[in-house]
């Protein structure tokens, strides 16, 4: 079976869950969520999964939160309160975050606030939640976009939502990028992508090895996990450009059917 | 009845002034007081600084509509859906001030207020250009020294909110159902100045007790208004109407 870029992005994400690690998935990041039910499955199971504010929900299709987010809360071990859930970040419980963020620059900065139109002006995105706070405050973050290009990887974010210091990994639809302490550093590239080529597309100086390696591709059982379990719908293509109009379609042809996803006991 | 809040829509319209701060209940696409709102936009209400956590529709109805001088929000947006089309196109072009918070900084507020306190410190945030774009000042720990940032006490002159049920003297049942930011409503309401709740239902207090969110010291109106959180959500009764929100999204579209 061949991967999909979100597919192997969700599996580069789940590698990056450690044993012991309290994960902490947003709103609106349905290849997060994935990635995070993938982990746990496979690779880390004692992960600890916060889903908005709902801690530990058992294994469930990513279109549940979206259709009716009620559902993660009824079946999650609890459900923490708005400020609860902030100040367990705050306090430092939260050890990893997997963000989506519109640019992640050289040093790290994360910007989920404005960027700049075709004429130049910067344009409001919607914002940016607690990126600014969790960039401060969560362990490690691994920074995701289905995109590998000078506008997702500038040299430097045109708004500094979310500071650097944080940012461990970024994941593209190329390549993996690693923070050495100092600068990130081309850690391994996807399938069918050209070391050069990723380089290039980099907006900012990327330290490469003279080999680099490739990244590994996700194995049978976590595509069919994804494509038959976690995510048979595909919502997590929400996330990529090309497909998100049809993935759209999907999810409201489930609303309209009053489907809500299974929860799997 | 003697003592009894509830008033009409129309009437709970008015307790808004023209330029007054407005908390908004509900997060993202849930709970969202849209029949009050509709009112406030029905009777011309203009200049109103909207406090909102996580706003989606209820922003992009009062802008759409002309009633709004500022937008106080960590988010304003539709999520999968998409951005906030009107919101967007007034922001841009300056009609209306935009002012972005991260969570902790616009919960930090909002605990200020809670708290009977000037401002509340946070670790949040710190380095981020949003600190300049508030205004916020850091702070240094008295005893540690650490570098905190010290937020304004957010007191919106009047806040509101939609449940499922309260009775005529204003207390409030807690929402059934435990869904993301199940609380952030009770947070709103107690650090505003006056509050105003809209109910899917007006009970006898016995069908609430044990079980209350907001009390009726806390509540100045009440409001019976079934379906009043549509299109949005009310979990536990009925679920976001998408398609009822992509036409008026679609319909705010310039051009």
């Amino acid at each position: 079976m061949t991967p999909t870029v979100d597919e192997q992005i969700a599996w580069c994400l789940a590698r990056s869950c450690r044993p012991g690690d309290v994960l902490v998935v947003g709103v609106a990041t349905p290849l997060a969520a994935a990635a995070a039910q993938l982990a746990r499955a496979l690779l880390v199971p004692d992960l600890v999964l916060l889903e908005g504010t709902a801690v530990d929900a058992p294994p469930h299709d990513v279109a549940t939160p979206l259709l009716r987010p009620e559902a993660v809360g009824e079946q999650a071990v609890g459900v923490l309160a708005q400020h609860e859930v902030l100040d367990a970040i705050q306090r430092g419980r939260a050890t990893l975050q997997l963000v989506s963020p519109a640019q992640v620059d050289g040093a790290g900065n994360l910007n989920t606030s404005r960027v700049r139109g075709p004429d130049g002006s910067l344009r409001r995105l919607p914002g940016g939640l607690a990126t600014a706070d969790v960039a401060r405050l969560v362990g490690r973050l691994v920074a995701y976009r289905a995109d590998h290009s000078p506008r997702f990887l500038p040299e430097r974010v045109e708004f500094v939502t979310g500071a650097a210091g944080r940012v461990v990994r970024i994941v593209t639809a190329s390549a993996v990028l690693d923070w050495t302490g100092e600068r990130f550093r081309l850690a391994s590239v996807h399938v069918g992508a050209e070391p050069a080529a990723v380089v290039a597309g980099c907006g900012f100086a990327l330290e490469a090895p003279a080999r680099v390696p490739t990244t590994e591709p996700p194995p049978a059982e976590a595509l069919r996990l994804l494509r038959e379990e976690i995510d048979p719908h595909g919502l997590r293509r929400l996330e990529l450009r090309e497909r998100r109009a049809e993935a759209l379609e999907t999810l409201s042809r489930l609303a309209g059917r009053g489907e809500c996803g299974k929860m799997r006991p | 009845m003697a003592g009894s809040k509830v008033i009409a829509l129309e009437s709970a319209a008015e307790l808004v002034a023209d330029g007054s701060s407005l908390g908004v209940g509900g997060v993202l696409l849930r709970r969202k007081p849209m029949a009050f709102l509709t009112a406030l936009a029905d009777a011309g209400r203009r200049g109103l600084r909207v406090h909102s956590f996580l706003a989606s529709l209820d922003v992009e109805t009062l802008v759409a509509r002309g009633c709004v001088a500022e937008v106080h929000a960590g988010y304003v947006g539709f999520e999968q859906l998409g951005f906030a089309p009107a919101f967007g196109a007034a922001a841009a072009d300056g009609r209306v001030r935009a002012v972005e918070y991260s969570e902790l900084l616009f919960t930090a507020g909002l605990r200020a207020s809670l708290a009977g306190l000037p401002f509340f410190p946070t670790r949040g945030a710190i380095g981020s250009d949003l600190v300049a774009e508030l205004g916020l000042q850091e702070l240094a720990c008295p005893y540690s020294g650490e570098r905190v940032l010290a937020v304004p006490a957010l007191r919106p002159d009047v806040c509101a909110i939609h449940a499922e049920a309260a009775d005529a003297r204003g207390n409030v049942q807690a929402h059934s159902t435990r869904d993301f930011l199940h609380d952030a409503d009770a947070m709103l309401a107690r650090a505003s100045a006056h509050v105003v709740v809209t109910a899917e239902r007006i009970v006898d207090t016995d069908e609430l007790r044990g079980r209350a969110l907001l009390y009726s010291y806390e509540v100045d109106a009440v409001v019976e208004a079934p379906r009043g959180a549509w299109p949005t959500a009310m979990p536990g009764l009925y679920g976001a109407d998408l398609d009822e929100v992509r036409v008026r999204l679609a319909a705010a579209v310039p051009g």
